[in-house]
């Protein structure tokens, strides 16, 4: 199950130069270790940016200064990588899992293949939590979320796929708010429904709040809606919950909302040492506060906040409390990411 | 414009950004040997190592390394037949033969020499076409990608045999190709299908298992039933002259090669299409510019043109991904998503500033592309002569030593074991195929493009109905598909008649 361990290891001797440490004279247990970030995915995308760079900034703030490196573990939609974290990962402090917390809906819907309870992960905290917004082509006449209620036909929306912050975002609009939307799903990537925007073969689009915003500022798309998650920008704009029409609808969108606002978060297993999972919530701490990793977030124009360890496991365990009718409608909307 | 296009080589050749993309070259050499370690993978790992890079410094490094990988994956495909990555496949088609032919020094040459070619007709082509890119790309929507998927599929009829017995092999491959690549989860409503409970199937079968299996597998058989050398007991070639015949190759048949570019280059501009689709329309091309059918027999023997072909439209599509990358944000290919990560840690926003504000950054990559491809080649060149002997070690001592090379490349596809059974799966099927004459090629562009075809063929119908039938590029798509369909019988029934009339 191990990616790749021959590149893997060529990487850490290549980068064992970049971290040399000085020599301290207490035993440590990170000293000379390396630390490994496991994510589920692989490729590009701001998720792999964002865990890049915490990688980047990590050692430097565990005592003994251990090389960290990212290692991807691909495949069905981050299942895999957590349950691998969960349970043949050793509990000692040296892998960490770089969650993407929508497994925790998997968990909630009861995927056969779900081997973890994301209330038993040692959280770490979150690196700040993920806006989301829905934007139509600027070309078009609607200009808020009532004329898109009121629309005279139904407006084409892009997709990724069921299970996507583009295709979900707009279903629930479409089911409980009323909108006139009809869905085409299946584009490879928010950069082709981007792309069929500017071809005009789709009129809607719904994605990170961050990438939405450079489409705005590029003058191809004007936001309309938002997440619950308030991004800089786009804070004035109304919020799906409110536009609900039903409690069952706003309580789904609850759903589909609650990883968003957990946002990046990273774990350990559950049987690390007390100590262990001290150091690194202290050195996650640190990282976030980092005017370098800060800047280069900036950069990648990735908002970094910093979300607590207590913070994320309230929200998880509040997300995996639902009532057994939402439970029973929610399977209709919400599915697994492709 | 002109004054960018300076800039950008200048960027370049700043010693910074220089000795950085030798760095990378150097790294992108010894992982495009290793099959299957595709460039992509290479540049993931590399990531890390740009954020105290400038752009230019970064781009230099990470496509320096990622056109190399592209060049020396060929070489184990003629080789070896084990295709060196996913995107070099169609080169074993007529390079390995070639090798079991004793002319391993010969298709090495034209490999390396075509690749060069290419990549400079597709820098150039990349150069000229900027102004005109974004409006060219935007006349392309899914209905237009679906037609073109259609005419890579198309292109069976020349991958296959001659004749209703060799045409309907090919298409029952091709079917079986389109079967298999809907193995996952399914882009639109999330099913999934064919996955058998287990967790590895949900994305698929990954393409680097299932063609190191396919074309790899039962070369090794072969070669260990032979007992002999890869080429045979031969005795060993000339390789200098090998070598410099298979460079004269590329000019003996210059226009094939700029040809196969331009598949190349156009292919990696439409976003979508992947840079395993284009070798093969290449691959389709060159056997269509054979002469009649007993010329068009030599192919899958070992002919040179087979060789050219691909190994042109490998390079050159390298500078076609760039644009769709660049312009839109939409990955050419595997690669390029990797170094839409780059720009991502970079601070850039891929869009129309890149041609624009940023026109002397986007030259500086094409740039890299075309001095990384020359250096390169130089140094294969120079290096050549010794890898072609490898082909003359007993098949005793060099069949580990591929199995391995094998195996790695298979597993780094997922780093799951599942990798190695798919290989081993597909590769058992490889030989039945060999040994009752079933084509491959036909089996690997259905698997390739099957799940474009899926995708582009829902997209269209669900937004437009039928009525994008009646797009204007569609319709003369459809016509072109035709045409490639029709064109074999059309050569057969040509050269007949010309037969008939020496006859008489």
């Amino acid at each position: 199950m191990r990616r790749m361990w021959v590149v893997s290891l060529l990487v850490s001797f290549l980068m064992i130069p970049l971290v040399a440490s000085p020599a301290r004279s207490q035993t440590n247990f990170y000293e000379g270790k390396t630390v490994t970030l496991i994510i589920g995915a692989k490729g590009a995308g701001s998720l792999i940016a964002a865990t890049q760079i915490v990688a980047h900034h990590l050692g430097k703030y565990i005592p003994g200064k251990p090389t960290v490196i990212v290692q991807e573990m691909p495949g069905a939609a981050h299942l895999l990588a957590t349950n691998n974290v969960f349970n043949v990962a050793k509990p000692d402090g040296l892998t960490i899992l770089a969650s993407n917390p929508n497994v925790a809906v998997a968990q909630l819907a009861k995927v056969e293949q779900v081997r973890f309870d994301v209330r038993k992960f040692h959280w770490l905290g979150s690196t700040g939590a993920d806006g989301v917004a829905l934007s139509i082509r600027t070309d078009l006449p609607y200009k808020n979320f009532e004329d898109i209620r009121k629309a005279n036909q139904d407006l084409i929306v892009g997709t990724t796929g069921p299970g996507s912050n583009a295709h979900d975002f707009p279903l629930l609009l479409k089911e409980f708010a009323g909108a006139k939307f009809k869905l085409v799903s299946g584009y490879p990537s928010n950069g082709d429904v981007m792309l069929a925007l500017q071809r005009k073969e789709a009129d809607v689009w719904a994605a990170l709040a961050t990438t939405i915003k450079l489409a705005v500022d590029q003058g191809v798309v004007r936001a309309i809606v938002r997440g619950r998650v308030a991004t800089p920008g786009f804070e004035n704009l109304p919020v799906d919950e409110d536009l609900a029409t039903s409690s069952l609808g706003k309580a789904i969108m609850g759903i589909k909302a609650a990883p968003l606002a957990i946002g990046r978060a990273f774990a350990v297993p559950p049987a690390t040492p007390a100590d262990r999972v001290a150091t690194l919530r202290e050195a996650f701490a640190k990282v976030i506060k980092d005017p370098e990793f800060l800047a280069e977030g900036k950069k990648a124009k990735i908002d970094f906040n910093y979300i607590s360890a207590e913070q994320v496991l309230k929200d998880f365990t509040a997300l995996l409390n639902q009532t057994p009718e939402v439970l029973k409608e929610m399977g209709k909307y919400i599915k697994l990411e492709g | 414009m002109f004054d960018a296009l300076i800039n950008g080589l200048l960027l370049v050749l700043q010693w910074k950004a220089f000795s950085l993309m030798m760095v990378g070259m150097g790294l992108g050499f010894v992982v495009g040997l290793l099959p299957g370690i595709g460039g992509a993978a290479t540049l993931a790992l590399m990531l890390p190592f740009i954020f105290k890079m400038s752009p230019a410094e970064a781009f230099a490094f990470l496509l320096g390394m990622h056109s190399v990988a592209a060049t020396t994956g060929d070489i184990t495909s003629i080789l070896f037949g084990v295709p060196g990555e996913a995107i070099s496949a169609a080169t074993v088609v007529d390079g390995y033969p070639m090798a079991k032919n004793g002319e391993a020094g010969r298709a090495l040459g034209a490999a390396l020499m075509s690749s060069l070619v290419g990549a400079l007709i597709g820098a150039l082509v990349l150069a000229l076409a900027i102004p005109i890119v974004r409006p060219l790309v935007l006349s392309f929507g899914s209905p237009e990608l679906l037609m073109l998927a259609l005419m890579g599929i198309a292109c069976i009829t020349s991958l296959s045999g001659l004749g209703a017995r060799g045409q309907i092999r090919g298409f029952a491959m091709g079917f079986l190709g389109l079967l298999l690549s809907t193995i996952g989860q399914e882009r639109q409503s999330g099913a999934l299908r064919f996955d058998m409970g287990l967790m590895y199937l949900w994305d698929g079968l990954d393409l680097v298992p299932v063609l190191v299996g396919i074309f790899a597998i039962p070369e090794i058989i072969d070669l260990a039933v032979r007992g002999t050398a890869i080429a045979g007991e031969r005795q060993p070639e000339n390789l200098q002259a090998g070598v410099v015949e298979g460079i004269k190759d590329t000019f003996r048949h210059f226009w094939l090669v700029v040809r196969c570019s331009a598949v190349g280059v156009f292919i990696g501009i439409l976003p979508g299409a992947g840079g395993g689709v284009a070798q093969w329309v290449a691959y389709a091309h060159a056997v269509q510019s054979a002469k009649d059918a007993k010329d068009r027999e030599r192919f899958g023997k070992g002919d040179i043109r087979g060789v050219l072909g691909p190994g042109a439209a490998n390079n050159s599509k390298e500078g076609g991904e760039l644009i769709p990358t660049v312009a839109f944000g939409v990955p050419g290919g595997g690669a390029m998503g990797i170094l839409l990560g780059g720009f991502l840690i970079m601070g850039l926003t891929p869009g129309p500033d890149m041609l624009t504000k940023h026109l002397a950054l986007t030259f500086s990559m094409v740039w890299t592309l075309a001095i990384a491809n020359i250096i390169t080649v130089l140094l294969c060149l120079a290096l050549l002569g010794h890898l072609a002997k490898l082909t003359y070690i007993r098949g005793g001592l060099i069949i580990p030593f591929v199995l391995f090379l094998v195996f790695v490349g298979s597993y780094t596809a997922n780093g799951q074991i599942a990798d190695l059974i798919v290989t081993f799966i597909f590769g058992s099927l490889g030989y039945l195929m060999v040994l009752f004459g079933w084509p491959r090629p036909p089996f690997v562009l259905g698997f390739v493009l099957g799940k474009l075809v899926e995708t582009y063929l829902f997209i269209s119908v669900s937004r437009y109905g039928f009525s994008w039938l009646s797009h204007p590029v569609v319709l003369v798509l459809i016509f072109l598909t035709g045409l490639v369909i029709a064109y074999p019988f059309i050569q057969e029934r040509r050269s007949r008649k010309r037969e008939g009339v020496g006859a008489t």
